[in-house]
């Protein structure tokens, strides 16, 4: 609709307006309500249903040395005991002990080593808790289990991945918490000839924000 | 060290921004009067979260936010606490009429707008995982998007997928459904191959499923799809795959 067309419009909605508003001059209303109503619906009630998160933390890569971790983390919460979350998280791989002892050209080149995944996991909010530190600080605690199946690119593949750990959050106000994390991300992978399955285990810690 | 410290700044400014964003949103609260002969307050945002306060009938509570079926709650002498969704549905507004506050059950199920899930399973003998999300145009009609992973002896592959979706009876508890659509997966084989290209096809999908309501806002969904990718090599490709995973409607 081009401009002189909505101010034709706006013309005629203005002067229905206002002749409405001269109609309804002539008769009189007797009686002003004096109602002063709070008008605020339910749907209006913020809600605070997803979290995101920030972690740093370490793994140990299978072969590859404990390293350190960023990690990010969105969550949204179903229920008091259900969450879903999906996670993504970089690190480095180190050389293998192999590399280390025989020296030479290493086996794989810097990308390659880089350590990625990415998944999406069902927790379970198990032990909901509260917690005093002193008579004047307390706070709302939880303990909760995961898991999930994600993706991990590593040694220049992707690698089908289950991922399944725990937590502990300890929530600072009702919107903001730190959290304990520990995962094991499982994989096998052939990278190495024959197909071998490994654990990388993950520990973390981090702060989530709830909106 | 750098890294350490864009941390910690960053974690700073989500900190402020947030007690900011909290404080201006403080100004006015939704009013409730206690109709019950109580009102049970708890520490927490569950059931697990002992009860510390019990509000009595005819006392104004403002209700100050929501976490998943929980609301906070403060009263007229300043106490903050939870309620659950049940019983603040059972206080009334300043009309005198029962707030309209639904939990999630069966019968919202079959009038859900939005629909979310991840699924695992076997795409014609690779492990499969994957993720979608359903916007409902009707309680039968919806639309539906997914992306799919794929890990195999030889090869990975990936696709994205949008598709629309039936279900004929969403009144029956296990209900089925059938969904058709399309768009693009793309084969990755495996690095330790003689190096073979990527390979990028349009494909399309026939699927039918279950989906079994489970609890509160939770669904199980089992599905079959068939896959024809329609590649230019000599013969188009068929695969069958079977998924079941846990989903969520909103």
């Amino acid at each position: 609709m081009d401009i002189r067309h909505k101010r034709i419009l706006l013309i005629l909605t203005w002067l229905s307006f206002s002749s409405a508003a001269v109609a309804q001059d002539d008769n009189e209303q007797v009686i002003i309500p004096d109602i002063d109503r709070r008008e605020i619906g339910v749907d209006a009630i913020d809600s605070e249903n997803f979290a995101i998160s920030v972690h740093a933390g370490v793994i140990s890569i299978e072969d590859f040395e404990t390293t350190d971790l960023e990690l990010y983390r969105f969550a949204w919460h179903v229920s008091e005991y259900i969450f879903f979350e999906a996670s993504y998280s970089k690190a480095q791989g180190d050389l293998t002990s192999y590399e280390e002892l025989v020296g030479g050209t290493p086996l794989f080149v810097e990308d390659q080593r880089e350590f990625t995944q990415t998944n999406i996991a069902i927790g379970f909010n198990i032990l909901p808790g509260h917690i005093h530190f002193s008579d004047r600080f307390n706070f709302n605690s939880n303990f909760y289990l995961t898991l999930g199946a994600g993706n991990t690119e590593f040694l220049g593949d992707d690698w089908a991945t289950i991922t399944y750990g725990g937590g502990y959050q300890l929530l600072l106000t009702d919107f903001l918490a730190v959290h304990i994390d520990v995962r094991d991300h499982i994989f096998d992978r052939e990278t190495f000839g024959r197909e071998e399955t490994t654990n990388n285990i993950e520990l973390s810690m981090g702060l989530s924000y709830f909106f | 060290m750098i890294k350490l410290t864009s941390y910690t700044t960053f974690l700073f400014l989500l900190l402020t921004l947030s007690v900011s964003v909290k404080t201006l949103a403080d100004s006015e609260y939704f009013q409730a009067q206690i109709a019950e002969p109580y009102l049970n307050i708890h520490q927490g945002p569950g059931k697990g979260h002992t009860v510390f306060y019990v509000a009595e009938r005819g006392e104004t509570i403002s209700i100050i936010k929501s976490k998943t079926d929980w609301y906070k709650v403060e009263t007229a002498n300043g106490i903050q606490g939870w309620a659950h969704a049940s019983a603040i549905a059972l206080t009334l507004d300043s009309r005198q009429q029962p707030l309209d506050i639904s939990l999630p059950d069966f019968a919202s199920s079959q009038h859900r707008t939005w629909e979310t899930g991840l699924q695992i399973g076997d795409f014609g003998g690779s492990d499969a995982l994957s993720v979608y999300g359903s916007y409902f145009l009707t309680d039968n009609l919806s639309i539906e998007a997914s992306y799919l992973e794929t890990y195999g002896l030889t090869s990975n592959g990936s696709g994205s997928f949008i598709g629309i979706s039936h279900q004929p009876f969403p009144q029956w508890r296990i209900s089925p459904f059938v969904s058709v659509g399309g768009g693009r997966y793309q084969t990755q084989p495996k690095s330790n191959l003689a190096a073979t290209k990527k390979r990028n096809d349009n494909v399309s999908y026939t699927a039918a499923g279950l989906r079994m309501y489970l609890a509160q806002r939770l669904l199980l969904r089992l599905q079959y799809s068939n896959y024809l990718i329609i590649s230019n090599r000599d013969d188009d490709e068929e695969i069958e795959a079977w998924t079941l995973g846990i989903s969520a409607f909103y």
